[in-house]
């Protein structure tokens, strides 16, 4: 048999995840207390660990020996977004993923040991993509998923038959999740003691006394019989949530659980070569309905750095309504990089048109949308009428030919013509400018250009006067 | 007593030797005006300087980059203008059809209309600093030498080129700036220009500049 599972545990999943969230006091003792209404703690950090306080321990005592002790008790919704989380990061070593709630995760890797080019290989790039960021990890590899775990929650090395299982302890495969604790007691008043003991037994005894499940799980932990697993399926959205033990009350100090999100938020649009115009953000809040902010780009962007970049001047400027509790980052609309053609020979780089987008998203985190203008000439004879300004989103920019039989028009244009006096010192002119009757706004003028003092005027005379309406600068 | 050599950390001295060692970097952009260019050091306009052009508007002081923008836009970068001059108490508008008459690609024009001076300064050094910008033109109504300063060590940084028109009066006390010119119009077709100052020569001596009758004149 070969080398076929591959068992991931991440043992302390969720208190890494609170423990990142709020690196600045992972100093402060930590504990968890598992869901529901147990009141015996589950998990506890090292300084907690240092105050004497130890798993299994009841919250009342723990805070006897350490009264600071900070205790959150875990949400299993968290949990298992914490581990869908992983799924999606463990998804770039094998195809095949599949999640064991609460803390572990399968991964087919037979078809993926020629690709990484070996077991040895596959296990030192899984520890260096899990060390950078992310909990403990716990690995074990087997022929059969359930020997994956066995061997993962005892800490055995990885092995292709059963065995280095044989002599293993009852309680060992109780924390290995074959057995639980009523048919621990079970085979421990028969007098088994190893997991060699259990599969000398006849079958049919030990169904009837112990269950048919573990009969299937043993005929499963063997390899004869089919053990068919739930295929991770990576959610086609983004949605990542940083939860705060103390609750965050300036904008500013939600950077940094942020940056975090922005990160994977990167590798996620990495994997699927896809950028985002729209990030959202929904702040929890203790008593109020929860607020929500949305970021807006003027062109897609995936880069953390960038992000984090246009996050932090947007965070700049938002003061928070009431303090956070948690925060969730939400990216639901997504768009294609465009066909960006790599040549061969190096191009210059000022011409990526990539990076051409990066200073409009930057401006535009400041600015608002109409405050960015792109410029683009309309063939109307009517000089108020032949520029636009559009608001650089808006993409439509037409394309700009040069008109060779203009006369003399002026770089820069009054938005209201000025009455002024009539000009002394003509320099040419005049020019007819008389159209516009296909719209309310038709226009009998003659244009000037007049010297005044020192500067050259665009002036115009109407029926109701003189007007300066230009400058030549 | 500060000594020297506290003074020269504190960046109040200017040193020749700092420009020869760096000395014009980039092969300066000519201005189209060959008696302009004889006066801008190096040749032209230098990217990674900032230069100050203080005139009145309708002063033909626009039209003394106009050649040299329509040089850069054939660049696949942005040249960003920063807000705009006023006359008579009414923001002047850029006319499409002086720049393309020019030969200015206007596609590649983006005019920021900043909401005050902070903000305009911000959008001038952003310009600057993304390095996605040919050119970073302003208007600025406020100008202290620390903002100059900054702009200025943007540009030379990042190798972009900045005017600026200060909408105030010539400030003799001195500016970080690289280059300032003031520009005034003499007739329709000539100009009289004053360099105050130009970095590695003395300020020269007042010249006029024929304009071409061009469009923009």
């Amino acid at each position: 048999m070969t080398l076929r599972w591959l068992y991931l545990l991440f043992p302390d999943l969720y208190l890494h995840n609170l423990m990142a969230d709020a690196a600045h006091d992972a100093a402060r003792p930590l504990a968890l207390l598992p869901a529901g209404n147990s009141q015996h703690i589950s998990q506890c950090n090292a300084a907690a660990h240092q105050a004497g306080v130890e798993a299994d321990m009841p919250l009342s005592a723990a805070l006897c020996l350490c009264p600071e002790l900070q205790a959150v008790r875990t949400d299993p919704h968290q949990l298992h977004r914490l581990l869908q989380a992983r799924a999606l990061w463990a998804g770039q070593f094998s195809a095949f993923v599949s999640p064991d709630p609460p803390q572990g995760l399968w991964l087919e890797i037979a078809s993926m040991l020629r690709l990484f080019g070996g077991w040895e290989p596959l296990q030192q790039r899984l520890q260096q993509s899990a060390g950078t960021e992310g909990p403990v990890m716990l690995s074990g590899a087997g022929a059969t998923p359930l020997a994956a775990r066995l061997r993962a929650c005892c800490g055995l090395p990885p092995g292709s038959d059963q065995h280095d299982l044989q002599p293993l302890s009852l309680a060992q495969l109780q924390q290995g999740r074959l057995l639980d604790d009523e048919q621990v007691l079970t085979l421990q008043r028969l007098g088994v003691r190893t997991l060699a003991d259990i599969l000398r037994l006849p079958q049919s005894g030990l169904a009837s006394r112990c269950g048919l499940s573990l009969q299937r799980d043993l005929s499963r932990l063997c390899g004869h019989q089919a053990h068919p697993l739930p295929a991770f399926e990576a959610p086609l959205t983004f949605v990542q949530r940083a939860q705060f033990i103390h609750e965050v009350e300036h904008a500013n100090g939600l950077l940094f659980p942020l940056q975090r999100l922005l990160g994977r938020l990167s590798d996620f649009l990495q994997r699927r070569q896809l950028s985002t115009r729209l990030l959202q953000l929904t702040l929890s809040h203790r008593r109020r309905p929860d607020s929500e902010w949305q970021i807006r780009f003027a062109h897609g962007e995936y880069r953390q750095p960038e992000l984090v970049f246009l996050c932090r001047h947007f965070l700049e400027q938002q003061r928070l309504p009431a303090p956070v509790q948690t925060l969730t980052l939400t990216v639901e609309e997504f768009v294609s990089r465009g066909e960006k053609q790599h040549t061969l020979l190096a191009s210059p780089p000022s011409a990526a048109g990539d990076d051409h987008h990066q200073l409009l998203n930057r401006l535009g985190t400041r600015l608002q949308p109409q405050q960015l203008l792109r410029l683009s000439a309309i063939p109307d004879p009517r000089p108020e009428q032949s520029a636009r300004l559009d608001i650089q989103q808006a993409q439509t920019s037409l394309p700009s030919q040069q008109r060779t039989d203009m006369a003399q028009r002026p770089l820069w244009l009054l938005a209201q013509p000025q009455p002024c006096p009539p000009p002394q010192q003509v320099v040419s002119g005049p020019e007819r400018i008389c159209s516009g009757w296909w719209d309310e706004q038709p226009v009998r003028r003659d244009y000037y250009v007049v010297l005044s003092g020192r500067r050259l005027l665009w002036v115009f005379h109407a029926p109701q006067g003189w007007f300066i309406h230009g400058l030549f600068s | 007593m500060p000594s020297l050599q506290q003074i020269i950390g504190s960046g109040k001295v200017w040193q020749a030797r700092h420009n020869s060692r760096d000395s014009l970097p980039e092969r300066p952009l000519s201005s189209g005006f060959a008696a302009l260019d004889r006066q801008l050091p190096g040749g032209g306009w230098q990217p990674g300087q900032v230069c100050e052009i203080y005139a009145a508007s309708g002063s033909a002081e626009i039209s003394l980059i106009v050649p040299a923008l329509a040089q850069l836009s054939q660049q696949p970068r942005w040249i960003l203008w920063v807000g705009s001059p006023s006359f008579q108490r009414q923001r002047l508008l850029p006319q499409p059809s002086a720049l393309l008459a020019a030969g200015v690609d206007i596609s590649r024009i983006l005019l920021v209309h900043p909401k005050d001076e902070k903000q305009a300064l911000w959008s001038l050094e952003e310009g600057l600093k993304s390095g996605h910008c040919s050119a970073v033109l302003g208007w600025p109504a406020t100008l202290n030498k620390p903002h100059i300063r900054r702009l200025q060590l943007a540009a030379s940084h990042h190798h972009s080129l900045c005017w600026l028109w200060p909408q105030l009066p010539f400030d003799p006390s001195g500016s970080p700036a690289a280059v300032r010119l003031g520009v005034q119009r003499r007739d329709a077709g000539t100009l009289q220009i004053e360099c105050y100052k130009r970095r590695g020569l003395w300020p020269g001596q007042p010249f006029s500049l024929p304009l071409p009758a061009s469009p923009l004149q």
